[in-house]
């Protein structure tokens, strides 16, 4: 047992850490023993510290009141700082005097546990299979996850972060699949953070990762407990943050950010069709406005005799150069995308349907826009909505900006530059040591057919463990 | 130098280093240059330029594996003491920037010629140079990762020049060796002054994993694909042009994929010169890259990366202030020579120095 002083001091001296109107204090004297509970109202299930701590404390005397304390208490505490932080996590804390004027504190877990159901991710939509989401509370999280994968390696590592927010942030992997240099370099990346709030999962992100600028994401969001199981399964690490619903993922490449949970669902010629189809719409996302301003500047031989005609006529009397012509169409785009996301969704419907086929009719009737530019602008869009993971969807939006540019000062020659500045970028990015671009580069031409396509789990080679 | 395990490069990325490195620029006016020396046999002359290749490649090679873990630059001075050391060593660097000048001369001249005939010729050189430096001043790892991956373009090429076959005519080729031995050879000579770029084998070989006889085999297979692919080049344009139309033009390849047209692109030569300018880029970025690695040797620093931005700007100046087309004629001449002395005389030589200092050891 620690001394704390008298009953009075300690009681004194929580008071004066926590002046928080919502701390209570209940006086007992059981049998001339002396407790007094302590608890944040608003953070306990008043239920829970009726059922589990009052009622059977009441019901005993004497010498078994401290076997039942023992009984219902989760932990001894040491200190009254501790105490506290305790308090501020949700738990009851009661301290007891014995006969001998020994004091002595526990900690009881009373803590109430809102939560929203367990329901699909809305961002994150799959045809079949599981439909889990993870929800805002660490614990319920982590279980769904245990659940996923009941195997011995699978490590949760808890840390607190956040001087003012105090977040409880959990690690999770599977001991034998991860990489020993990258768990060494996470942890410790973990460990020396510094920071004030841990509020958004972009705080964590932006300290631990190799290139807070980077214009790719280096992990990846997901809310999916299917995505986050696998993942940890091809030896990734889960960073789980208490009160979000979305996981952080790492490290990642390009290609695992192509990947969605419906490829392994399907069978797997279909499965690696639709991967693809993906890939092929980073590239059609990237460079399609830039290849057509390209075209109508520069290499007008390019396109086949017969289709030279309709392109001509619907081009001609087109007043702005196709670069500003095309900038119109994507600022058009992209806002009304941004305004569906923000509005309520049987408004966010009618906003597109204003936007897509009024203002798209309107603006080629007007003679602003040509309909190839339509065409070309709608079919980039569409492109670029293929992507699972959100954040790298907001890169592949904003990279076909410099390349229409470039294609409209240099032609051909400027998309092949932009392209190759951008393969240069891939090639240089690294991720917790891990090339961002694998298995392409550096290549590995194995691998490649679990990355570009999916390849059927019957030539699969599992790894060890 | 470091050797850190880091930077090591695989074999598979040193074979696509040579490769990358050599195609280049050339390809675009090899036929036409080994044509007007050998005529309908010119693709025997580059078969046996191949074999002075692959002889000039065993040269350095041998010359590297006796320096398991140091570069050209670092092993110049235990061969030729420390003034005559430092003075080879510049001359390498010379030479490396000469090349790269030479290719960013030669790509400006193409590019205004083909594809932006009123786009200023230093807006292009600014392009090519800005993005090479980009990726030159990265590790060895990160560019040859890159050459890999850009050697997906190389088959793409390779299709793109199997369309001609169908309205060639073999019997251009006939009879064979009518030429003669001596303008054989004499196209044979040129081509290998042409076909240069394994000599930055001499600045990486360090940082190549596994043992001599494994990159040998390395380095005998790309000699092999560069001779069939250089070939098979020379050959297509013999038997698609007549004679006399192919003394004319100075890009056959060029204007052979011109006059095709498939029913979605009308114009592959710009489709085709799309993807060489990638390889031209390559081949600069490696030189580049060679130079400025080089040069931090030169001044014993850490870093190479601001010699690679300096570098790259003196090429561009250079390119912008003598962009002349007899001129370049002439120092591409001149660059041919003295590509001789880089990538065979030198380290043949310094090879033969090897051999005596080895001998005077035995001898005591």
């Amino acid at each position: 047992m620690i001394d704390f002083g008298s009953q009075r001091d300690l009681e004194d001296y929580i008071k004066a850490t926590l002046t928080t109107d919502d701390l209570l204090t209940k006086h007992l004297t059981i049998d001339q023993l002396n407790l007094t509970i302590y608890y944040i109202d608003t953070l306990t299930d008043i239920d829970k510290l009726n059922q589990q701590i009052l009622s059977p404390l009441l019901q005993e005397k004497g010498e078994n009141l401290l076997n039942t304390i023992h009984s219902i208490a989760s932990k001894q505490m040491d200190s009254a700082d501790q105490a506290v932080k305790y308090l501020l996590r949700g738990s009851s804390v009661i301290s007891l005097e014995e006969q001998d004027g020994q004091l002595s504190l526990w900690n009881l877990d009373t803590g109430s546990a809102f939560h929203r159901s367990i329901s699909e991710p809305v961002g994150e939509k799959i045809i079949e299979g599981g439909h889990e989401g993870l929800v805002e509370r660490l614990s319920i999280n982590l279980h769904l996850i245990r659940k996923k994968i009941t195997n011995k390696d699978l490590i949760v590592r808890y840390y607190r972060l956040g001087t003012h927010t105090d977040t409880e942030v959990a690690l999770v992997y599977i001991q034998s699949l991860v990489d020993q240099d990258v768990l060494d370099e996470v942890t410790e990346r973990l460990a020396n953070i510094e920071t004030d709030s841990v509020i958004s999962q972009a705080v964590l992100e932006e300290i631990i990762e190799d290139n807070p600028l980077s214009l790719f994401p280096m992990m990846l969001n997901t809310e999916r407990v299917d995505r986050v199981a696998a993942n940890l399964a091809e030896g990734r690490f889960a960073i789980l943050i208490d009160g979000l619903a979305s996981v952080i993922i790492l490290p990642v490449t390009f290609f695992s950010l192509y990947q969605s949970p419906d490829d392994y669902n399907a069978r797997w010629i279909n499965g690696s069709f639709i991967r693809l189809i993906r890939i092929a719409g980073f590239l059609i996302a990237t460079t399609l406005p830039a290849f057509y301003i390209s075209v109508i500047s520069f290499h007008f031989e390019l396109i086949p005799n017969e289709l030279i005609t309709s392109i001509h006529e619907s081009v001609q009397h087109i007043p702005y150069p196709p670069l500003i012509e095309a900038f119109i169409m994507e600022l058009t785009i992209e806002l009304l995308r941004e305004a569906g996301i923000r509005l309520h969704t049987a408004i966010g419907q009618s906003i597109g349907i204003v936007g897509g086929l009024v203002i798209g009719d309107a603006v080629v009737r007007a003679g602003l826009v040509s309909n190839i530019m339509i065409i070309v602008v709608a079919l980039t869009a569409i492109s670029s909505f293929v992507v699972p993971s959100n954040e790298l969807r907001l890169s592949v939006r904003i990279l076909r900006f410099p390349l229409m540019v470039l294609s409209s000062i240099f032609g051909l020659l400027g998309i092949t530059f932009g392209f190759t500045i951008l393969l240069i970028y891939l090639c240089k990015l690294e991720s917790f040591g891990k090339p961002f671009f694998y298995p392409v580069s550096p290549l590995r031409l194995r691998k490649l057919k679990d990355s570009l396509a999916r390849s059927s789990f019957t030539f699969k080679r599992y790894p060890k463990g | 130098m470091g050797t850190r395990q880091a930077d090591k490069i695989s074999r598979l990325e040193l074979f696509f280093f040579i490769l990358q490195s050599v195609i280049g620029i050339g390809i675009l006016s090899l036929p036409y240059t080994v044509f007007s020396e050998s005529k309908t046999d010119a693709w025997i002359a580059v078969l046996l330029a191949g074999i002075a290749i692959t002889i000039n490649m065993m040269i350095n090679w041998k010359l590297s594996s006796h320096f398991p873990s140091a570069n050209l630059f670092d092993f110049l001075p235990t061969l030729l003491g420390k003034y005559l050391s430092k003075a080879v060593s510049v001359g390498y660097i010379v030479y490396f920037l000469a090349v790269a000048y030479l290719v960013l001369l030669l790509f400006g001249d193409i590019i205004t010629r083909w594809v932006l005939p009123r786009t200023p010729v230093l807006a292009i050189y600014f392009l090519l140079v800005s993005t090479s430096i980009y990726l030159a001043r990265e590790s060895l790892s990160v560019i040859t990762r890159f050459c890999v991956i850009v050697s997906i373009f190389l088959p793409v090429l390779l299709i793109l020049m199997l369309v001609p076959l169908n309205s060639s005519h073999f019997i251009y080729i006939f009879p064979i060796g009518q030429t003669g031995l001596e303008a054989i050879f004499k196209g044979a000579k040129e081509t290998s002054f042409s076909i240069i770029g394994y000599e930055l084998l001499l600045v990486i070989y360090p940082f190549v994993k596994g043992n001599h006889t494994q990159i040998r085999k390395v380095i005998l297979l790309s000699s092999a694909f560069l001779t069939l692919f250089y070939t098979f080049l020379v050959f297509n344009c013999v038997i698609f042009f007549s004679s006399e139309e192919l003394e004319q033009i100075p890009e056959p390849i060029l204007y052979m994929l011109k006059s095709f047209s498939f029913r979605v692109i009308e114009r592959i030569d710009l489709l085709f010169l799309s993807i060489w300018i990638v390889t031209v880029l390559t081949t600069f970025v490696n030189y580049l890259f060679a130079a400025s690695i080089g040069i931090k040797q030169l001044f014993h620093q850490n870093d190479h990366r601001h010699f690679t931005l300096a570098a790259g700007f003196l090429c561009l100046l250079c390119a912008e202030f003598t962009g002349d087309r007899f001129l370049v004629q002439k120092i591409s001449d001149f660059l041919a020579k003295a590509s001789f002395l880089f990538v065979a005389g030198i380290p043949l030589l310094l090879l033969l120095i090897i051999y005596m200092k080895k001998l005077r050891w035995h001898g005591r």
